[in-house]
């Protein structure tokens, strides 16, 4: 009996600390409950471990559990700014999470690739590692089995900056996209939901409680660009147009295809591209692309650390190379090089 | 024989203690799911890129197709107006902007 209530306190105790009331709560989000529910929780946690403290003592392989704040603590998501910033930018991509069946082989992946450090959490039950370098939040990974059988594939999930999650729901089921996941708030780190567009491209859209990273260009090892390949570039650049209010420009491309530009602040935020007519089965699809001195030799080590290039280095637009690679779980992901900083804010 | 014998108030308060324990497993709509369990369908179709297929970003004022009577205007979506020059990524670094790095 003690044992069992043992193996439950863990995850009661996390569940608990994450119910807080976040300023980022958007009104009448009843997403957690009233603080009298929260205080006597923690009464009977307290009360609880009072009780069962002599059991710990004589059993130490149990004591773990009621390290509560070390634990309270390490279910808390970084803000996705820090220090806060007042920026917003709408229909930038302000953050990438990886959804991988093993956490461990992306983190050392990513890791020796791009010498990402992480903090490992577990929330809700999920394990889930933020990427920093140099101090600041780069990426997120999730760890989520996938069913045995289920012929799926790891992938990169692309969030753009939105100022009202719930007002981007309502606007992206009228104009024909599908809930992935509802609008929620992420204790820390604002309030998000994933959808479909009407082509089928999964993306995410955050509502970020601590504002939008500032515009500027990423260091190596930090995203710099994302391109969308879909069926239908004009309707989804409509779209996406319709939610994020894009500057859209048509750039030149090759006979038979689109190519996109979606921009807003008078910055380039992506690109929407026909999908390749060579791949007619490949799923419309957002690709995120990490900023990298030196494509080719990057491509190497990814090879060299169990990966594969999908796409050889070669010359984009911009004047630099580009390539399209996998991790060792088969997520796909791009590397740009950005030559030099010829780039310029746009004065109209 | 002796038997344990165990007070009903603590028989009861440790079972309603269990009780509350474990209905704080259940995460209804109090919890917050973590990213998705999303997963693309196993395709392995990424990739094919024809030798013009593009998709990085412009460089600042780079040109914006045409019109030439080859393809149909713009379909779907509001092009931004002719006078505009097609924008770039950000060009200012970390150490320029506000933002203080750890």
């Amino acid at each position: 009996m003690q044992t069992a209530i043992f193996a439950v306190a863990p995850r009661s105790i996390s569940v608990i600390a994450l119910k807080r009331p976040r300023s980022v709560q958007s009104p009448g989000a009843a997403v957690y409950p009233h603080a009298t529910h929260n205080l006597i929780a923690r009464l009977l946690t307290v009360v609880f471990s009072v009780l069962t403290a002599p059991a710990l003592i004589a059993q130490p392989a149990l004591a773990q559990p009621v390290q509560l704040s070390a634990f309270a603590q390490s279910t808390q998501l970084s803000a996705l700014v820090t220090p806060s910033s007042s920026e917003h930018h709408v229909g930038k991509v302000v953050l990438v999470e990886l959804i991988t069946p093993d956490i461990a082989v992306a983190k050392q992946f990513y890791g020796a690739l791009f010498g990402w450090r992480y903090r490992d959490l577990k929330v809700a039950g999920d394990t889930y590692a933020e990427a920093t370098l140099d101090g600041q939040l780069v990426a997120g990974l999730v760890h989520r089995p996938v069913a045995v059988g289920a012929r799926r594939q790891s992938t990169w999930l692309t969030f753009l900056a939105v100022r009202d999650v719930d007002a981007t729901r309502a606007l992206a089921v009228a104009n024909g996209a599908k809930v992935l996941l509802a609008p929620h708030t992420v204790p820390n780190r604002g309030r998000e939901a994933v959808f479909a567009d009407p082509q089928g491209a999964v993306f995410g859209v955050l509502e970020s409680g601590s504002g939008d990273p500032y515009d500027e260009l990423p260091d190596h090892g930090e995203w710099i660009w994302s391109s969308l390949s879909t069926t239908d570039p004009e309707a989804n650049a409509g779209f996406y147009q319709t939610l994020f209010d894009y500057d859209v420009f048509e750039l030149p491309a090759e006979h038979g295809a689109r190519h996109l530009l979606l921009a807003s602040d008078n910055y380039a935020r992506a690109s929407a591209n026909t999908l390749p007519a060579n791949r007619p089965h490949s799923p419309p699809h957002w690709l995120n692309y990490i900023h990298v001195e030196d494509v080719a030799a990057s491509s190497a080590r990814v090879l060299a650390l169990g990966g594969r290039v999908l796409v050889e280095a070669r010359m984009d637009r911009h004047g630099g190379r580009v390539a399209l690679v996998a991790d060792p779980l088969g997520a796909p992901f791009g590397l740009l090089e950005w030559p030099d900083a010829q780039s310029k804010e746009i004065t109209r | 024989m002796n038997r344990l014998r165990i007070p009903r108030a603590w028989f009861a308060l440790l079972f309603g203690l269990s009780l509350f324990m474990l209905a704080s497993c259940v995460v209804t709509d109090g919890g917050f799911p973590i990213g998705i369990g999303y997963y693309d369908p196993l395709i392995g179709e990424y990739g094919g890129w024809g030798p013009d297929y593009r998709v990085g970003p412009p460089r600042q004022g780079a040109s914006r197709q045409e019109y030439r009577g080859e393809h149909t205007p713009a379909r779907g979506y509001r092009p931004a107006p002719a006078g505009h020059s097609v924008p770039s990524i950000p060009s200012r670094g970390h150490s320029e902007s506000s933002r203080s790095r750890k």
